[in-house]
């Protein structure tokens, strides 16, 4: 890898106030430490309400982390726009009432102060970066005659306008077909292969998105950065037992057939985590005293991979496999 | 014994320009039976899944054909006769199931409208039954007092299926109940419904555009593409021997979590304008296979023993296999 550093996050926390009946604060994004490189699509993979949208959003500054920072490289620190969010819903994220043609000038006129005649040159360019071409047929277009993938190539083609640095993408198939998803995925690298931006954060819930796409994944659990690998080590031999469910949760007939059961039990425990302890202990298979006791900090494993879990720290120093050595329980409450 | 036959049933929207959501389908839902029905956004699923359980919404019309349920004609039924039919013979499950759910009722008040419409029930027996029927889907039954924004989206697309299942239906319609939740959930609903199935008797209809999961769940899968049933297969054959070239480009979309480094596919091009529907293969300009035959005329389903296909080119192929 090309060892260019875009953007690194330091210890980026994010604390939400308690509001509502309850009051109780959240912790969005805990400590969060990372490097984005020039040329790297970055995973950032978890369930609902881990922190990835948070993390997404601190890193294009709308939202201000409780404490931590970012530090930009200086190559790449080019102030307004430098980092375009791209959302899930590509449906709500157009206005049904314009034009494709409004929706990509109006920012090439606002925020690059084009000219009209210069933001509909640039628009019909950034059409075709994002293969929706010929461009003129797509200008005259208003969202509900394009098809989801289109729509969120629009979007797309919009953030590009702003010539960002960097992506952050969203979700950005996750509301699409199964069928227009490939083609979603194939442009992002398309951007990065042709140097459109320098790097993009890909955030989705789905492990087998990322496989092809990103070179790197962090996977977050509650806030906190579990597992950080590359993504062939990670897919090859996941590592956190939080990995190891998010992998044995995508569908997969074959196994089925086999008639082989879950390697490792995905229903949890509705108990909130110990305060102090590990955050994945009521859900883990093979938590430990250790566990409920201190939460474990990330650590390097041999392969160069991040982990944070007691167990898998323990076992990795006798050069062991964490899930063949921890009894798994058998039952979950 | 079958719980659902359909019989070359058209379902329209508008009247002025009616274009065919739904396009002459038969399909038979056998007692017990797990069927997939899956396909790319807009080809008519939902449609198809509504109009089943006649809970189709104007202007949606069911123009011809025939709907029965557990042998009796549900085609022309008006709603009185349809009502106390209604979660116990067929209930339905939606994608924005968990907004399905009432929220100014607690869980336990919505559990008891529905027992209490279908029978005499005390309220001691409905707060039982509803902690059972949690208890399948994982949920305990401490949910009951609260209310439906005090739970997770997963929790509450869990509560809307032990509801759905907690008047014994025969048939459950499931309209893509865990697309909006993330992977674990949604395998979490996966083990639920196959630990149910052991538990309790039902016919599944389970609607989803991920063949994947449909494979993994049900006995047999329908796939549909601009408003007909182009293939129909069990899901162990389907999955090494899909026929239909739309069947065949689902699969390549699919990443396969069992060979690492493959490279899911798109599906180039676009389905139909449902308003010009040509007299031809429907899937033809899309299709690596198609001949010039393809574009001239339909191609009509045709069955075989286990599987029914609409594609003139890859049924050529059937005898080799079978
Ligand atoms: N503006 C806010 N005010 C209060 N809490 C918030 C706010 N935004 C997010 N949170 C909380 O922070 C946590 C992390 O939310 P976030 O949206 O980052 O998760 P996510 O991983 O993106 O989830 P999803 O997959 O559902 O999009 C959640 O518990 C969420 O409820
Ligand atoms: N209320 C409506 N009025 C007119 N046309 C409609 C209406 N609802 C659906 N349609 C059309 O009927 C067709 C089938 O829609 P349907 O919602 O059944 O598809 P689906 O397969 O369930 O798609 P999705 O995967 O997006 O849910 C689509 O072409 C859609 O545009
Ligand atoms: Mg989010
Ligand atoms: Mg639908």
């Amino acid at each position: 890898m090309s060892a260019e550093a875009v953007v690194t996050a330091q210890q980026l926390t994010k604390i939400y106030a308690g509001h509502g009946k309850r009051g109780d604060a959240v912790v969005a994004a805990h400590e969060i430490s990372f490097t984005l490189y020039a040329g790297e699509i970055l995973g950032l993979i978890g369930e609902s309400g881990s922190g990835k949208t948070t993390i997404g959003r601190l890193l294009t500054g709308i939202e201000k982390p409780t404490t931590g920072s970012l530090q930009w490289s200086s190559a790449f620190a080019s102030g307004h726009g430098q980092v375009q969010m791209v959302f899930q819903d590509p449906y709500a994220a157009l206005n049904p009432f314009n034009p494709i043609r409004y929706t990509l000038t109006r920012p090439l006129i606002n925020f690059r102060h084009l000219s009209p005649a210069e933001a509909l040159d640039q628009a019909r360019t950034l059409l075709t970066t994002v293969q929706l071409t010929p461009p003129d047929q797509f200008l005259v277009k208003r969202p509900h005659q394009l098809s989801g993938g289109q729509r969120q190539r629009i979007v797309i083609a919009r953030a590009l306008a702003a010539s960002p640095q960097v992506i952050v993408a969203d979700e950005p198939v996750s509301m699409l077909d199964v069928s227009i998803r490939a083609e979603v995925l194939q442009l992002l690298r398309k951007l990065m292969v042709t140097g459109q931006v320098a790097s993009i954060l890909y955030i989705t819930h789905d492990l087998m998105s990322a496989r092809s796409l990103a070179q790197r994944v962090i996977v977050l659990y509650r806030g906190r950065m579990v597992e950080v690998a590359k993504t062939g080590d990670l897919l090859a031999n996941p590592r956190h037992p939080y990995t190891q469910m998010l992998f044995a949760s995508i569908p997969n007939p074959r196994r089925a057939f086999r008639g082989e059961a879950l390697p490792i039990p995905v229903s949890g425990s509705l108990a909130p985590s110990s305060a102090t302890g590990c955050p994945f202990a009521p859900r883990c298979p093979w938590v430990e005293e250790a566990c409920q006791q201190t939460a474990p900090r990330l650590e390097p494993l041999p392969d160069g991979r991040l982990v944070s879990c007691h167990v898998v720290t323990r076992t990795a120093t006798d050069g062991q496999d964490a899930s063949k050595v921890a009894q798994p329980r058998t039952t979950t409450p | 014994m079958s719980i659902v036959h359909l019989e070359h049933l058209f379902v329209d929207y508008g009247r002025l320009h009616p274009v065919h959501a739904v396009r002459d389908v038969s399909l038979t839902i056998a007692d017990n039976e797990f069927v997939g029905l899956v396909g790319e956004s807009g080809c008519g699923k939902s449609t198809l899944g509504f109009a089943i359980a006649r809970l189709e919404r104007p202007p949606a019309r069911i123009t011809a054909g025939t709907i029965a349920v557990a042998g009796q004609d549900w085609t022309t039924a008006d709603a009185r006769t349809l009502r106390p039919e209604r979660w116990t013979k067929v209930a339905m499950v939606l994608q924005s199931g968990m907004n399905a759910l009432n929220p100014i009722m607690s869980i336990e008040a919505q559990f008891r409208d529905v027992m209490m419409q279908h029978g005499e029930m005390t309220v001691e027996q409905c707060r039982r039954r509803a902690a059972e029927v949690l208890e399948m889907v994982e949920i305990p039954s401490t949910v009951l007092p609260r209310y439906p924004h005090e739970l997770s989206g997963g929790m509450k697309q869990r509560v809307a299926i032990a509801l759905a299942i907690v008047l014994r239906p025969k048939l459950i319609i499931m309209d893509e109940p865990t697309t909006a939740l993330d992977m674990v959930v949604q395998r979490q609903i996966l083990e639920n419904l196959k630990q149910l199935r052991r538990e309790q008797a039902f016919a599944l209809l389970f609607i989803s555009h991920d063949l994947g999961l449909e494979l993994e769940l049900v006995d047999r899968v329908l796939v549909m593409y601009a408003g007909e049933i182009v293939e129909s297969q069990p899901a162990r054959t389907m999955l090494d021997h899909p026929f239909h070239p739309y069947t065949r480009a689902l699969l390549r979309a699919l990443p396969d979590p069992e060979t690492p480094y493959a490279e899911p596919e798109g599906i180039p091009g676009m389905p139909p304008d449902l308003h010009e529907i040509p007299q031809a293969c429907l899937f033809a300009p899309r299709c690596p296979l198609a001949e010039p035959e393809c574009l001239e005329a339909a191609p009509p389903l045709k069955s075989f023993s286990e599987l029914t296909l609409r594609c003139r080119v890859t049924e050529r192929e059937v005898q080799h296999v079978s």
